[in-house]
């Protein structure tokens, strides 16, 4: 299925872009994922966290424990300058194929 | 609220993460599940709803372990799991560590799987080895082999026998195709360095011996032609193995003198360590020139110049671009030319080439058949080995069924899970093939012990060359590919929906009917073996029934020669009386006498008998008759029955009249329906020597147990002389090997140089006349067994596996009221099913085998029935037992617990 080959492709991007503005815990990108996707997206704990810590040993983000006063200590992932700089390469190559596709098939880019 | 860490704990098992790491990653699982429990619950979720939806998080079985493994291992493992595909060398290298990984892993299959194979290619290499040092390879210490030729006489184009010296001669002259004739032949001789004197075997050859042969010298000079020249100083060349285990390796022994026989004999040398004669069925100890050395023989002036003498073994070496075909014809031309001049002497010879020295035609075809069913009963053995790999690897097959669904589903093609699997199997090959090779290096030198072997190639130099190991890597990778790529081929087809879902597949499964088709195969495969194995016991049974004719428990036999130490007819005579006055003597001693022809050594001496009214012509036949020349006592020595007449007596003297004692056989074809006592008939060709009758024994079996009944006849001593005979020692009760020390204690007063030779008891000798079938019957006995042995292991771990994957069957049928017995009896029920299709297909199969080990069968038939219903009950047994504990374990299933399972 198209979709499905889409979705695998792209989930290491989406989850880059939800670590752009802050940083955010396994739990919430998952949520994120999901709600921004309006469900079309939805990733298991399963693959999200293997997913997390590849992305984290291509130094792309950085994982560190965060303890809060009354609240278990949680583990929140940031963007590293690298992740940002693939992140950027990677939205404008998508921007490109999306354009392109939008040509060919007759689909207007939103 | 529920507890997920045990959960994710055990998803995480396979990836074997460091402490640190699996701590961590189960903290954030841990904390991913119960934000996801909460939620839930939050929108209203009952608990149960929630906890399931929490723990789909995780994914199905063995997907999170497959995620995490590249994702946080900084060593992934080597192998690509789908993506990139490893090609050439590294590939095959990458396939062979992951498989030598994987075998690591699960060390009981490893080791029972070399094994299986260690014992199949142990056993092939064993006979293999001993195929090799018989048939297959050129005479060690020879060059050029290939050209080498055996020439042997044909009486009417029949058989295979000895030349005479002149005959040699004029072959040798005549021959064109062929460089060189050589003339050889063994005596027995005593070698004395000064102390005592030692029985050794000689070889009497031509000049030109060593140079045919091309053989080398490890110390000092081979016989050269000078040598052999009339009046050259007689001198000796010692084999390496006299040398070593007879004078002790000593270096300066070159030069030295030793008296052969009581003549002089400068040692001049030692052939080279591989050498050891030209005849594989015994080793020779010094060789000596022809001419000089034939003084040695009793009556040399005959032998030497008569044709009629036979005695010679003549071999050669094909010249340059000659055939064997044309040698043939030359030399078949030369014996009809020699017929034509001597037809008193020659008329019927012919002549026959045989490539290749070492044995005679008839002994390698005997050899060849022999060996045939040896090599054939250790290729079932690999091949149930085989199946029996075949069948643990798809018990393994299925186990992995999973871990290979996960590669597929990532993108292994089905040939690189096949490159994977057969990895592994060649890996098993190598582990078992050289493990095995070791087990059949080791296992042949106790099959060197049997029997066969032992007697009739004693220092056969049965060793590991380049052949032996070629053919052990050819048997490893075959059996490797045998039972690697079956399973291999099965097992990749993966079926992805039922692998990866939960629980696991039932009976039907189609790997589990070609693991009962392997099983049945292996007891197919048993049965021929065992049914083989039973009728060489059963032939032996039969051997040890028939009645030789004489006792043999109380007996011992031991040879004395003095015609080799120089004494002449009359002291030789004397010597022999006072012998047999002293052993008689010897407490224990019952009776004692001497005889020329030792019963059932495999050898003999026979003439031609003829009717007294027939005055034969040199051609005629006659009746063809053994002889024993025997002192009076011999029959009632041996226990052998006088029917009529007497026994032998002093009274008998030389000139006196000829008489002889015959048996019933040689009476019934002399006087069919008549009374043999008292009548007369002619002896030896022409029938010029009359004797009379004068006593008459039972028909016994002379020279071999089988034999048809065979007519012979004895002389007395005093009216047949011999130069070497044999005392029969019969002893009043016991072993007879008490009386020994005793009766070489007669001897050595006597006269102290004479050595006694070829000591056994007739009882020995009994069992080493049938050799070749107790050899046979060890042998396919014992790989008979291992076939079984294999066969019921297979079967075990068959029904084992069976049932362990069954458990839910059975406990639901246990919870719906099934009895236990009722369990049980499904799975016993289930094994029978197997061993009778085995028992069938084997009884099919074994028709057709059995009738290669037939003409090695004696008094019993190839589908005797007490061999084949022993055979099938040994099977079924075997069967239970294999499937009685798989059978336990099938009742002690807990219903709970196997409902559970799901």
């Amino acid at each position: 299925m198209l979709a499905d080959e889409l979705k695998k492709g792209t989930t290491p991007m989406l989850i880059l872009s939800l670590l752009e503005a802050e940083q955010r815990h396994g739990y919430e990108l998952s949520k994120l994922l999901e709600q921004r996707t309006q469900g079309v997206v939805r990733v298991h704990a399963a693959s999200l966290y293997p997913l997390l810590y590849r992305l984290e040993r291509q130094r792309l983000i950085e994982g560190r424990w965060v303890e809060k006063p009354g609240e278990r200590r949680r583990r929140f992932y940031r963007l590293t300058a690298e992740g940002k700089r693939q992140l950027d390469a990677q939205r404008k190559s998508w921007l490109e194929f999306a354009r392109a596709i939008g040509h060919v098939a007759g689909v207007e880019y939103a | 609220m529920p507890n997920w860490n045990d959960e994710i704990r055990r998803r995480l098992a396979e990836v074997r993460l460091s402490a640190a790491d699996e701590a961590n990653v189960t903290e954030e699982l841990h904390q991913h599940l119960d934000d996801r429990y909460h939620d839930l619950r939050a929108k209203g979720a009952s608990h149960e709803v929630a906890r399931r939806a929490a723990l789909e998080e995780l994914g199905e079985d063995g997907f999170l372990d497959v995620r995490m493994r590249g994702a946080i291992r900084r060593a992934p493992e080597p192998v690509p799991i789908g993506a990139r595909e490893g090609r050439g060398v590294a590939g095959v290298w990458g396939d062979l560590r992951f498989g030598a990984r994987m075998l690591r892993r699960a060390p009981g299959f490893t080791v029972t799987a070399a094994l299986t194979i260690a014992l199949g290619i142990g056993a092939n290499t064993t006979i293999f080895s001993i195929l090799n040092a018989l048939l297959l390879r050129p005479l060690p210490g020879t060059v050029r082999s290939n050209e080498l030729v055996l020439l042997g006489r044909t009486q009417q184009g029949q058989g295979f026998d000895t030349f005479s010296y002149p005959d040699f001669l004029d072959y040798r002259a005549g021959s064109r195709t062929l460089s060189a004739v050589v003339a050889t032949t063994v005596i027995p001789a005593h070698v004395s360095t000064g102390g005592a004197s030692e029985r050794v075997r000689a070889e009497l050859v031509t000049g030109d011996y060593f140079a045919t042969l091309g053989t080398h010298a490890s110390l000092g000079r081979l016989l050269i032609a000078a040598d052999a020249d009339d009046g050259a100083p007689p001198v000796a060349v010692l084999s390496h193995g006299a040398w070593q285990s007879r004078f002790g390796a000593d270096r300066t022994i070159v030069g030295r003198n030793v008296r052969i026989n009581g003549a002089p004999y400068t040692v001049v040398g030692v052939a080279e360590e591989r050498f050891n004669g030209v005849r594989l069925s015994g080793v020779v100890d010094v060789f000596l020139p022809m001419t000089t050395a034939m003084a040695l023989l009793p009556d040399a002036g005959g032998m030497r110049d008569q044709r009629g003498a036979v005695w010679l073994n003549l071999f050669g070496r094909l010249a340059p671009r000659s055939s064997l075909a044309q040698a043939q014809a030359e030399l078949s031309t030369i014996a009809t030319a020699l017929a034509t001049r001597f037809p008193e002497t020659n008329k019927g010879r012919g002549l026959r080439v045989s490539p290749g020295l070492g044995l005679e035609p008839s002994t390698r075809g005997d050899i060849a058949k022999f060996m045939t069913i040896l090599v054939g009963v250790v290729g079932l053995v690999l091949l149930i080995a085989c199946a029996n790999v075949a069948n643990l690897l798809l018990a393994r097959g299925s186990a992995r069924a999973r871990e290979l669904a996960v590669r597929a589903s990532l993108g292994a093609s089905r040939s690189r899970l096949v490159r994977q699997l057969l990895a592994e199997g060649f890996l098993l090959a190598v582990l078992g093939g050289a493990a095995g090779f070791a087990l059949g290096v080791w296992s042949l030198r106790l099959a060197l012990r049997l029997p066969v072997f032992a007697n009739s190639f004693g220092a056969l130099a049965v060793g590991i060359d380049p052949r032996v190991v070629t053919f052990g890597a050819a048997a490893m990778v075959l059996s490797g590919l045998l039972f690697a790529l079956p399973p291999a081929f099965r097992t990749s087809r993966v079926d992805l929906v039922t692998a990866l879902k939960l629980g696991t597949p039932g009976s039907g499964d189609i790997r589990s009917r070609l693991r009962g088709g392997l099983v049945v195969a292996q007891l197919a495969l048993s049965l021929v073996l065992l049914v083989a194995a039973g009728l060489f016991v059963r032939t032996l049974q039969a051997l040890y029934r028939i009645e030789p004719g004489f006792d043999t428990g109380r007996v011992l036999v031991a040879t004395v020669d003095p015609g080799m130490q120089g004494y002449d007819e009359a002291r030789m005579t004397r010597l022999f009386e006072e012998f047999q006055q002293r052993v008689r003597a010897v407490p224990g001693v019952e009776r004692a006498a001497m005889g020329f022809i030792v019963p059932l050594g495999g050898g003999g001496w026979d003439s031609r008998v003829y009717p007294f009214d027939v005055k034969p012509t040199p051609d005629d036949p006659g009746i063809k008759s053994d002889i024993n020349a025997v002192f009076p006592g011999y029959f009632e020595t041996l226990g052998m029955r006088l029917l009529n007449g007497r026994d032998f007596t002093a009274g008998d003297r030389p000139g006196g009249p000829a008489v002889a004692v015959v048996n019933e056989a040689l009476a019934e074809e002399l006087w069919p329906g008549g009374n043999a006592l008292g009548q007369r008939f002619r002896l030896g060709r022409g029938g010029n020597e009359v004797l009379e009758v004068v006593g008459v024994v039972r028909t016994a079996r002379y020279r071999s147990l089988v034999e048809p009944p065979r007519p012979f006849l004895y002389r007395p001593f005093s009216q047949a002389f011999r130069a070497s005979m044999t005392m029969h020692v019969r002893v009043a009760s016991g072993d007879p090997y008490v009386v020994l020390p005793a009766v070489r204690r007669a001897l050595d007063e006597i006269d102290r140089d004479l050595p006694l030779s070829r000591v056994q008891t007739l009882e020995q000798r009994l069992s080493e006349s049938v050799g070749a079938q107790r050899t046979a019957a060890t042998l396919v006995g014992t790989y008979g067994l291992l076939a079984l042995v294999l066969a019921a292991v297979g079967l075990y771990g068959s029904m084992a596996y069976s049932v362990s994957r069954r458990t839910r069957e059975m406990g639901v049928r246990m919870a719906l009221g099934a009895h236990t017995s009722d369990v049980r009896r499904h799975v016993l029920l289930q094994a029978l099913r197997i061993a009778a299709l085995g028992v069938v297909i084997g009884l099919i199969a074994a028709v057709p085998a059995t009738r290669f080990v037939r003409s090695q069968l004696v008094g019993v038939e190839p589908d005797d029935p007490v061999t084949l219903t022993g055979v099938i009950a040994v099977l079924v047994a075997a069967a239970v037992a294999a499937a009685y504990v798989p059978a336990r374990r099938a009742t002690r299933v807990d219903p709970v617990v196997a409902l559970r399972s799901e």
